[in-house]
C-alpha cells in the first residue's frame, strides 16, 4: 500500500463530477486541511502526511483543503489512510446526488451503504483494501484500511466518534 | 372524441383500481426498508424449509454491533454477538456443542466452549462484504447472516418481483385463495405490501434456452406489514407444490401441458440452474428506543477459525435439520379472516 495511490484517489475528488456543470464555479487553491485527530488510535500512530506535491496547482471545485494522515504500527508498517476533504460553501453535501458522484469514484466494487453510529457509511473494497467514506456537513472522510489489518471496524468507529473536522 | 376516450378510459381504471403509478407502491415499500434498516430494533426470525428449521432472536444496535440466539427444535443452542471486529459465541446446549465437532478450537477456546462459556475474537466478525445470498439462491446459508439482512431482503426480493403493490381487497386480481398471508386490521394502521411473483414461463425459450432458468422468485409469495414508516413483519412461502399452475396441471392430467410437467419434473428432482426449495420465513421486528449490544462479561479470548469452520461444515451436513412438528403458522390468515 503506497500513500501515493491513496494521494491520486484523493486528487479525484477534485473533479467536477457533480452538481451543475454548466455553472461558472470559481476555483480556488486548495489548502491543508485544519483537523482536530489524536495522536494514536488503537495503538497505531497517525501521521499528517505531506501532500502539498499532489495538492499544489490543482484547483478545488468543492473544496476549500484536504488533509491526509496515515495510521502506523510503531514500526511504521502502514495499516491505512484518512483522508479528510472539508467543503467549501459551493459543495452540496446534503444532497444524494452530490454525495454519490463522490462515491462512485473510489473502490471497484458497488458500495455497500451501513449505518453505523448513526451515520451513513459507504463500504467499498480496492486492492487488498477497503475503504470508508462517510460524510458531515463540513466535509468527507475517506479511510482506506489494509486488507490484512483485523481492527478496520473499530478504527472506523473510533474515527467516526472523533468528528475530525469540528 | 377524445374526451369520450378520456372518460372511458377513466370509468375503466376507476373500476380496475389500477390507475396509481405502478413504481409508487415500491418506492413507499424501498423508504420503509431503508427507514428500518437504520434503526435499533430487535426481531426473530423463523426459518422452515425441507433440510433446515430455526430460529434466531436478535438485537441489532447498528450494522456493526448485533447480538443473536439461534434456537432448534425449540431450544437456544447458541449465543452470536458481533460488536464491530469481535465476535464472541457461546453455546448454551451440551448435544448441540457436540454435534459440530470433536475439537473446537485450541485447547482453551476447545475448554470454554464445551463448557458453555463465552469465548471472544477480536478479530473474528464475518466479514461486511462477501457472497451474502448464494448466487440465485435464497440465502446465504449462514442463519445469523440471513437473520441480519431480514429487512434488506426485501430489497432484493423486490428486485425480482414483477410488481410491488399495497395490498387491497378491492384489488380485482387479488385471488384470496392464492394469498397464504394475514390481513392487515381494518382500522388502516397497518399497511401490507405484496411483491407479486413472475410469472412461469410458457415455453422453454424462456427457460433453459433463453435467458436464463427459472428460480424461486416464480413461487416466492412475499408480504411486508407496515406501520407508520417502520416494517413490523416480513412473511415469505417459496410454495411450488401450492403454484395454482401446477394445481391445474395436476388436475387436468400431466398430458394436458407437456411443457409444465417437464418444468415440474425438473423442479422436482433439482435439475433446474439453481435448486428451488420449498421456504418459509417470517421476520418479527421491534424497535425499541434503545438497543444496545453488550461485550460479554467472563469470556476466555482466542481465535474462533476453528469453530467457524466445524459450525459451517456442520450446517451443511444437516446441522439445523427440522427435529418434531416445525410451527409455521405464524403470519398465516386464519379460517375465519378468509
Amino acid at each position: 500500500m503506497r500513500l501515493r495511490a491513496f494521494a491520486a484517489c484523493a486528487l479525484l475528488l477534485f473533479l467536477p463530477a457533480c452538481g451543475n456543470e454548466s455553472e461558472a464555479v470559481p476555483r480556488r487553491a486548495v489548502s491543508k486541511a485544519v483537523v482536530s485527530l489524536p495522536s494514536q488510535v488503537l495503538g497505531l500512530k497517525i501521521v499528517e502526511e505531506n501532500v502539498a506535491g499532489e495538492v499544489r496547482g490543482v484547483s478545488g471545485t468543492y473544496l476549500d483543503s484536504l488533509g491526509l494522515f496515515s495510521f502506523r504500527e510503531e514500526d511504521d508498517l502502514l495499516r491505512g489512510t484518512l483522508q479528510v476533504g472539508r467543503f467549501n460553501e459551493v459543495a452540496e453535501p446534503e444532497r444524494k446526488r452530490f454525495r454519490d458522484a463522490i462515491i462512485a469514484q473510489l473502490g471497484s466494487t458497488v458500495p455497500l451503504q451501513l449505518y453505523v453510529g448513526g451515520r451513513d457509511v459507504w463500504l467499498t473494497s480496492g486492492t487488498e483494501q477497503s475503504i470508508f467514506t462517510w460524510f458531515d456537513p463540513k466535509g468527507f472522510y475517506v479511510l482506506s484500511v489494509r486488507s490484512d489489518y483485523s481492527f478496520p471496524r473499530t478504527l472506523l468507529r473510533k474515527l467516526l466518534e472523533a468528528e475530525p473536522l469540528r | 372524441m377524445k374526451r369520450v376516450l378520456a372518460v372511458l378510459l377513466a370509468v375503466v381504471c376507476l373500476s380496475a383500481g389500477a390507475c396509481s403509478d405502478p413504481d409508487e407502491d415500491a418506492d413507499e415499500l424501498r423508504s420503509f426498508v431503508r427507514t428500518s434498516e437504520r434503526q435499533p430494533r430487535t426481531f426473530t426470525y423463523t426459518v422452515a424449509e425441507e433440510d433446515r428449521a430455526y430460529s434466531v432472536r436478535a438485537t441489532i444496535e447498528d450494522e456493526l454491533r448485533h447480538s443473536m440466539v439461534l434456537s432448534h427444535g425449540g431450544r437456544p443452542v447458541m449465543d452470536y454477538v458481533v460488536r464491530d471486529d469481535a465476535l464472541a459465541i457461546r453455546l448454551r446446549d451440551t448435544a448441540f456443542a457436540q454435534r459440530l465437532a470433536n475439537v473446537l478450537g485450541d485447547p482453551v477456546v476447545d475448554a470454554a466452549l464445551k463448557q458453555g462459556r463465552w469465548v471472544v475474537d477480536p478479530g473474528g466478525a464475518p466479514p461486511l462484504i462477501g457472497s451474502d445470498v448464494r448466487a440465485g439462491q435464497e440465502t446465504s446459508g449462514d442463519p445469523f447472516r440471513d437473520a441480519r439482512d431480514a429487512i434488506r431482503s426485501v430489497e432484493q426480493a423486490m428486485g425480482s418481483a414483477r410488481l410491488v403493490r399495497e395490498f387491497t381487497l378491492e384489488d380485482i386480481e387479488y385471488r384470496p385463495i392464492l394469498d397464504p398471508w394475514r390481513y392487515p386490521p381494518k382500522d388502516g394502521r397497518e399497511r401490507r405490501y405484496d411483491l407479486l411473483r413472475p410469472r412461469l414461463p410458457t415455453s422453454e425459450a424462456a427457460t433453459i434456452q433463453g435467458s436464463g432458468d427459472i428460480g424461486a422468485s416464480q413461487f416466492r409469495k412475499t408480504s411486508v406489514f407496515v406501520t407508520g414508516t417502520q416494517i413490523r413483519q416480513i412473511c415469505s412461502l417459496v410454495d411450488v407444490r401450492g403454484h395454482e399452475e401446477f394445481l391445474e396441471l395436476r388436475r387436468r392430467g400431466l398430458d394436458s401441458n407437456p411443457f409444465l410437467a417437464q418444468l415440474l419434473k425438473r423442479i422436482e428432482e433439482g435439475e433446474t440452474a439453481v435448486p428451488i426449495e420449498e421456504r418459509y420465513a417470517v421476520a418479527e421486528l421491534e424497535y425499541p428506543k434503545e438497543a444496545a449490544v453488550a461485550a460479554p462479561s467472563d469470556a476466555a479470548t482466542g481465535r474462533l477459525e476453528a469453530f467457524k469452520t466445524a459450525f459451517q461444515t456442520a450446517l451443511e451436513g444437516g446441522l439445523l435439520r427440522p427435529t418434531g412438528r416445525i410451527d409455521t403458522t405464524n403470519c398465516r390468515r386464519t379460517t375465519s379472516e378468509s
